[in-house]
């Protein structure tokens, strides 16, 4: 690739700047800031993009236009581009044009200017600073290059640190990060775990051994056990016989030292103390008795008062009953008989309003029943009735002759009415006539008006046919219909004009007109269409008119005569017809004047008649009446009552009847009961006075408080007398309870004496004393031989089944308490260490079978063996993996060594060949040693090995210069060449190598387009020199 | 009628951890851990079912190493059974579970003979001592060098004899020589049938007269150990005739897979084809589990894909996401990626250039293996540490693992230094 052209747009002090470079080397020289590095970086600019930050400050354009510019490049097959880019984001947007205006993007450049513009800067395009510096040729892709560029090992370096980076994490010998060392570590920690379990099966054998002893020593204790048991239950049993068996023993003893009773009574003592009591007891009773008895017959033999009056209690309770009778009687009799008193007086008062043939008994027997009510009701009713008959009668004859005399007048005024009114001039018949005769005369009218218009419209079509003059002036008449509508249509369209708001109306006059004309128009067209050979026609027309004419006028005359008139026109007919109007009026007047009077004729003869009707029906009337007058007297009469009473006032009676017969019913109960009450009073009296006869009590009169205190006074008697006869009588029965008492007590106690002999002597005693210690000693023994049963019970409890008692009681005899508690308590200790031991062991059997379970089911040994089985196999993948890289890792190193020996790299047999001619043979060879690859040496041409420190500067810069040369011819022969812009690189050269340094350039630019940039106007001559087609291009002289 | 039927087993090895893998899903792990005693309980309901006379069991009943108490337990459980179902069993202990190298104290039952460290004659049918006898001895300590065969002597007045040893016939087979002896030391007995353990795959080394028989173990438990596993079914004629029936009796079944990528061209085409690979090791495995190690080997474009940092992982664990929850599950445990970029070696070797120099030294180290140990001593930090040697196999690879690691690590060079050209 070359540079053809350089156009800046705007970059640092550039503006449209235009520099064309022509040939294999141009010099472009310019004073100091003239922009030769300005220059350097605008190339890289546009070639490799702007930095990516602060990119608007990188060489800003001062002198104005866009920042950035283009290039003109042309590539190694002679294709021309154009690469323009101007600042802006990711480097700034880069526009590429290609042969024929192809656009290209970005990734068309690697092809032309290389793959990265580290590379291009270092080697292609550098200045005197970079040449001076070494790091400047130590970027990763630039020093891969010097020592592998070409060999077809481009990723030799990235190879190793791949290789080395992947062996360092899968196992470095002194890292402790990598894999292997995880793995080595959970291995190690599986590995001590699963030592934890390596002892499970000897353990499970020692656990099981011990498991079996266990077990026989249980067996063994339980044996041994059992016996102990058995010993103590047997110890224990006999030590608690013994404490049962002693007090047996004592009881015995004292059971022989007690006397024995035969057939002993039961109970005896409580029974002897029972009698004794009871004996005790019945002495009191009997004393009591004996006063008993003593005191009934005191009371028995006492008199009695008023015994006489026993045979007369039967009265003597008769009078007690009606006693309070007799008082009541005598109490209620003045009042009773006042109440009569003036009960009486009203009914006489009563029976004195009824009349004086009215006494007790007709009033009692007067019949005021309901029947009777009901007669008079009727008979009052057809009474009333009749009576209002004959009213009604009278009233109906007054109207009837006042309606006959209404008639009467009302017939007199019609008369005189008919009388005043005249005659018709002409009848219906006459009317009917005349009627047709007009209708008659008014179509021969008709009929002549029209015949003779026909007439006079064919005779003006006829004059129009006869002259054009008249033709014409026909013509200019206007027609009046259309002038008319014309007329009112303007005046129409005037007023809406002149008047606002009036749009109808300007519409109907506009209407109006367009009518007025179009009807003006048509009738022009008409008059137009009307042939000329017509005429003929017309004519005969006219004659059939003028005859029609003539012929109604005939008619016309004729019906006229009929009528009576001389002249017949339209008035003349309507004045007729209006005649005719007022005489059928008339007509009409008198035949309602003659219907009116026959009316009123008639209505005098029905009021006539309806006054006889009238006069009959009160007649009639008249005679009912007084039948029914007559029927209530017979009625009254029957009841033995005056035939004046009218049915009010028979009602009347009949109430106070009523009345009076409420009065009288109480005064007769009254003198009843009166009656009643003395007669009480007197047989009580009677009653009285025949016992108080008979017993000394006289009444003395008929004074009642003295029958009364008489009654009173027996009874009181009786009452007493009845009292001591009862008392009496209760004396004597007691006296005879008191007799019996008596007997029964003593003849009781005897038998409780016998009772009492029998007892003791029973009992074998001598007296009750000898009983009361005989029976002790008696009960003594029994409960003695009661507790020993319940002691033998309980003893034979504790024998062993099936055991005799005696058996036992034997074994006991043979024993000791002492012996017993001592011996069970030796057995119990040794039983309590037993069972400590078997809870002991029990307890390790229970831990013995949890461990054995546990270690039959434990599966952590199985998975800690698998897992270390599974980490042993990753050491081992790792182990190849990490053998597999190593060995690349040898095999790579012992690759370069041997390439480092035997093939120096073309880049540094390049700058070998660059380094010696630049230094006229001072220097024979540039090496990199093969455990030094980075590391650049020098040999002189006497042998001494040099490494670049150890130069001068300027010759330091010469070696850097031929590593470059050395590069860029390299990369020349893998790919494209590219241009080399060097900036004032020569001048720290002797004249010497300075020569050979451009000779080197110009041999360079056969194959590399080379800008040199320099300020020093004898480099510019010494390139002219070397190459004598060099193209100078002064800045300083850029427009 | 038969003389006898049995069932020879060996090498039980119950309870110990498969051997070389790394499992991470629990459910394959559960069952892995399980298989052994699985099979072990196959074997013992064959015994039930066929209704045998008696089973064989000739040594590594355990791995003593482990001493598991699990495994002795089971195993006395399944030597219960087989008494109550009248079974008598017959067990000689071997290398890896001597006489001394396993402890719990555990009762066997009365049906059950386990051989002692001399020698024991024990006759099948106690009431007919003389119809079939069993000969037999456990080894007392683990390692057991001398000829064992000797010391059973001769047939004796028996109908038929039968030798229960855990011995080595012969010198090449793949495991430790242990009892070494040969075919004709054992034909010199004049014994009829040499129930032998030990060799984990089965042999029958000679079919009659005597039967000389390795029935394998009963459940593989290494990526080596593939194919069906199990015991012998044994039937001998009243003639003395042998009929041996093998019955598979493993639950989960090993099958290493190679897939070659030259024909593969993307990685969706390589998931299929080991899907497929996968699925027909699965069905091939008769209904029982799968565990596979995958191999991927040749030239193709996938590899670039292959040797992307965790691909293979990725692989693995898609893989097995999609197989080991399927019942029968396959489980992928370990993708190993032996391929190598698309390129001709031969070619690419005689440029004259970085990598034909580095091809050109790979094949001078082929060439001579006294080179190898240049690269044997680069391991050297790795295979002398003191904590990784423990669990590493030996001191350092062999010549052949060194050749197969160089082959190995060119493909890695290639890998890195040609980048995406490879």
């Amino acid at each position: 690739m070359k540079i053809d052209r350089i156009f800046i747009d705007g970059f640092g002090h550039f503006h449209d700047a235009d520099i064309a470079a022509n040939g294999p080397l141009t010099v472009i020289s310019g004073a100091n800031e003239a922009g030769k590095s300005t220059l350097l970086a605008f190339v890289c600019t546009v070639l490799f993009g702007f930095p990516s930050r602060l990119a608007n400050r990188f060489y800003p354009p001062f002198a104005g236009g866009s920042h950035g510019g283009r290039l003109t490049l042309t590539d190694g097959a002679g294709q021309q581009y154009t690469v323009q880019r101007h600042q802006g984001p990711r480097g700034g947007p880069l526009d590429v044009t290609g042969p024929n205006g192809a656009r290209f993007d970005a990734s068309v450049m690697p092809s032309l200017v290389g793959p990265s513009a580290d590379l291009f800067r270092s080697v292609f395009a550098f200045s005197l600073d970079e040449l001076q510096d070494m790091k400047s040729l130590s970027g990763e892709e630039v020093s891969g290059r010097i020592y592998s560029a070409g060999v077809g090992a481009a990723n030799l370096p990235a190879a190793v640190r791949e290789l080395d980076a992947s062996r360092q994490a899968i196992f470095a010998p002194r890292g402790r990060s990598h894999q292997a060392a995880a793995i080595l570590n959970e291995l190690q920690d599986t590995e001590s775990q699963l030592a934890e379990t390596a002892d499970q099966a000897t353990e499970y054998g020692r656990l099981t051994t011990r498991g079996q002893q266990v077990r026989e020593e249980l067996e063994s204790i339980a044996t041994r056990r059992a016996e102990l048991s058995s010993q103590a239950s047997d110890l224990d049993r006999l030590s608690r016989a013994w404490d049962e068996w002693t007090p047996i023993r004592l009881r015995e003893d004292r059971l022989k030292a007690l006397p024995e009773f035969e057939q002993f009574p039961e109970n005896a003592v409580v029974r002897l103390e029972g009698l004794d009591e009871r004996i005790d007891e019945a002495a009191p009773e009997v004393e009591n008795a004996q006063a008993a008895l003593t005191q009934a017959e005191i009371e028995a033999s006492k008199e009695v008062p008023d015994e006489d009056l026993a045979p007369e209690a039967m009265v003597i309770e008769s009078i007690r009953r009606g006693r309070d009778r007799f008082d009541s009687s005598v109490y209620d009799l003045p009042k009773r008989v006042a109440d009569l008193g003036a009960d009486s007086e009203k009914l006489t008062h009563d029976l004195r309003d009824l009349g004086t043939e009215w006494d007790e008994s007709r009033l009692e027997n007067f019949d005021a029943s309901m029947v009777v009510r009901d007669e008079a009701e009727q008979l009052r009713e057809r009474l009333t009735a009749a009576e209002q008959a004959v009213r009604d009668r009278n009233i109906g004859l007054e109207r009837a002759q006042q309606d006959e005399r209404d008639a009467t007048q009302a017939q007199r005024e019609v008369q005189a009415a008919f009388d005043g009114t005249d005659r018709p001039a002409l009848d219906s018949e006459q009317l009917q006539d005349q009627r047709r005769r007009l209708r008659a005369a008014r179509t021969s009218h008709a009929e002549l008006i029209a015949a003779r218009q026909r007439k006079e419209d064919l005779e003006d079509q006829l004059a129009a046919f006869d002259t054009a003059d008249d033709g014409k002036a026909e013509e200019s008449r206007l027609p009046l219909a259309p002038v008319l509508l014309v007329v009112g249509g303007l005046i129409a369209l005037g007023i809406g004009i002149v008047i606002e708001g009036q749009q109808a109306t300007l519409a109907l006059g506009a209407v109006l007109v367009v009518s007025g004309i179009a009807a003006y128009i048509m009738r022009m067209m008409k008059r137009s269409d009307d042939p000329g050979s017509r005429e003929g026609a017309l004519r005969a027309q006219h004659r059939e008119a003028a005859s029609s004419e003539q012929s109604a006028d005939e008619g016309l005359q004729n019906a006229g005569e009929a009528l009576g008139l001389a002249e017949i026109d339209s008035e003349s007919l309507d004045d007729f017809e209006e005649g005719l109007g007022g005489i059928q009026e008339d007509i009409r007047r008198y035949q309602e004047a003659a219907g009116a009077l026959g009316e009123s004729e008639r209505m005098v003869e029905r009021q006539a008649a309806r006054k006889a009707e009238a006069q009959e029906l009160l007649d009639a009337a008249t005679t009912s009446s007084e039948s029914a007058l007559n029927g209530w007297r017979t009625w009254l009469s029957a009841r033995d009552l005056a035939e004046t009473l009218t049915p009010n006032t028979f009602m009347q009676l009949l109430g106070r009847v009523e009345t009076a017969r409420a009065q009288l019913t109480p005064v007769v109960q009254m003198r009843d009961r009166i009656k009643a009450i003395e007669r009480d009073i007197s047989e009580y009296r009677d009653l009285v006075d025949d016992v108080a006869q008979r017993h000394g009590l006289d009444l003395d009169g008929a004074d009642s408080s003295k029958v009364s205190m008489a009654a009173d006074d027996l009874i009181r008697r009786l009452d007493q007398a009845n009292e001591a006869v009862l008392a009496r009588q209760n004396a004597a029965k007691a006296l005879e309870d008191a007799s019996q008492r008596l007997g029964g007590t003593q003849r009781r106690l005897e038998r409780l004496n016998i009772e009492r002999s029998e007892l003791i002597a029973t009992a074998g005693a001598a007296d009750a004393e000898d009983l009361r210690r005989r029976a002790g000693q008696h009960e003594q023994r029994q409960d003695l031989e009661r507790q020993l049963t319940e002691e033998r019970e309980h003893l034979q409890r504790l024998c062993l089944p099936n055991q005799p008692l005696q058996q036992l009681i034997d074994a006991l005899e043979q024993t000791s308490s002492e012996y017993l508690s001592d011996e069970l308590a030796t057995v119990r200790i040794e039983i309590e260490t037993l069972d400590a031991q078997r809870s002991e062991l029990d307890e390790e059997r229970g831990g013995l079978t949890t461990e054995l379970g546990r270690l039959a089911t434990d599966e952590a040994s199985s998975e800690l063996r698998a897992r270390r089985e599974s980490l042993v196999a990753q050491i081992k993948v790792l182990a190849a993996e990490w053998s597999k890289l190593t060995i690349a890792a040898t095999i790579l190193q012992r690759t370069r060594q041997k390439y480092e020996q035997e093939r120096q790299p073309g880049v540094i047999r390049h700058a070998q060949e660059f380094f010696a001619t630049i230094t006229g043979d001072r220097y024979s060879r540039v090496f990199i040693p093969a455990d030094q690859p980075s590391q650049v040496f020098v040999e002189t041409s006497t042998g001494a090995t040099l490494e670049p420190e150890q130069l001068s500067r300027g010759t330091r810069e010469q070696l850097y210069l031929a590593l470059r040369f050395g590069l860029i011819r390299e990369f020349g022969e893998h790919s494209e060449s590219l241009p080399v812009i060097v900036d004032e690189v020569l001048v720290n050269f002797d004249p010497g190598r300075a020569h050979r340094a451009a000779e080197a350039f110009a041999e360079l630019s056969k194959t590399n387009q080379v800008l040199v940039f320099t300020c020093h106007p004898e480099m510019v001559e010494l390139f002219c020199r070397v190459s004598p087609g060099a193209q100078v291009i002064d800045l300083d002289a850029l427009p | 009628m038969s003389l006898i039927r049995f069932v020879h087993a060996a090498d039980l090895h119950l309870d110990s951890p498969f051997q070389g893998i790394a499992v991470s899903d629990p459910t394959v792990a559960a069952r892995l851990r399980s298989a052994t005693f699985d099979a072990y309980e196959r074997i013992i309901d064959l015994c039930i079912e066929q209704r045998v006379d008696a089973l064989l069991v000739a040594g590594d009943v355990f791995d003593g190493r482990d001493r598991s108490l699990q495994a002795q337990l089971k195993f006395v459980a399944g030597l219960q059974r087989l008494d109550e179902a009248g079974v008598r069993s017959f067990i000689c202990h071997g290398n890896h579970d001597p006489l001394d190298g396993w402890d719990a104290n555990l009762t066997f039952p009365p049906s059950a003979l386990s051989f002692g460290p001399e020698v024991e004659r024990a006759p099948v049918f106690p009431d007919d001592p003389d119809r079939v006898a069993v000969y037999g001895m456990s080894y007392p300590t683990s390692v057991v060098k001398e000829n064992l065969v000797p010391r059973f002597g001769t047939k004796g007045a028996e109908l038929f004899a039968i030798g229960l040893v855990h011995a080595n016939v012969g010198t090449d087979t793949g495991h430790e020589v242990y009892a070494p002896c040969t075919l004709g030391d054992l034909e010199g007995t004049g014994f009829d049938y040499w129930a032998l353990g030990h060799v984990h795959t089965r042999q029958v080394l000679r079919g009659n007269g005597p039967a000389v028989v390795y029935p394998g173990n009963p459940q593989g438990r290494h990526p080596n150990e593939d194919g069906p596993r199990g015991a012998y079914l044994v039937e001998v004629s009243d003639a003395g005739d042998v009929d041996l029936e093998f019955h598979p009796t493993d639950l989960v079944r090993w099958q290493g897979l190679e897939l070659r990528i030259d024909d593969i061209d993307d990685t969706q085409d390589l998931l299929d084809r080991l899907d497929q690979a996968i699925g027909a090791a699965r069905e091939a495995a008769d209904g029982r589990d799968l565990v596979a190690r995958l191999t991927l080997s040749g030239r193709g474009p996938v590899h670039g894909d292959l040797v992307r940092p965790g691909f293979i992982d990725s692989l693995q664990t898609d893989l097995n996401q999609s197989w080991s929850s399927r019942r029968p599950f396959a489980y992928c445990e370990r993708v190993t990626d032996s391929t190598f970029p698309a390129l001709d070696r031969n070619e690419r070797k005689q440029a004259e250039d970085f990598i034909g120099d580095l091809m050109r030294l790979v094949d001078d180290y082929s060439v001579d293996p006294a080179n190898l140990d240049d690269l044997r001593t680069a391991l050297d930090p790795l295979f002398t540490n003191a904590r990784a040697s423990r669990y590493l196999p030996d001191s350092a690879p062999t010549d052949e693992e060194l050749t197969a690691l160089l082959s190995a690590a060119e493909g890695a060079c290639l890998d890195l230094l040609l980048g995406d050209e490879s």
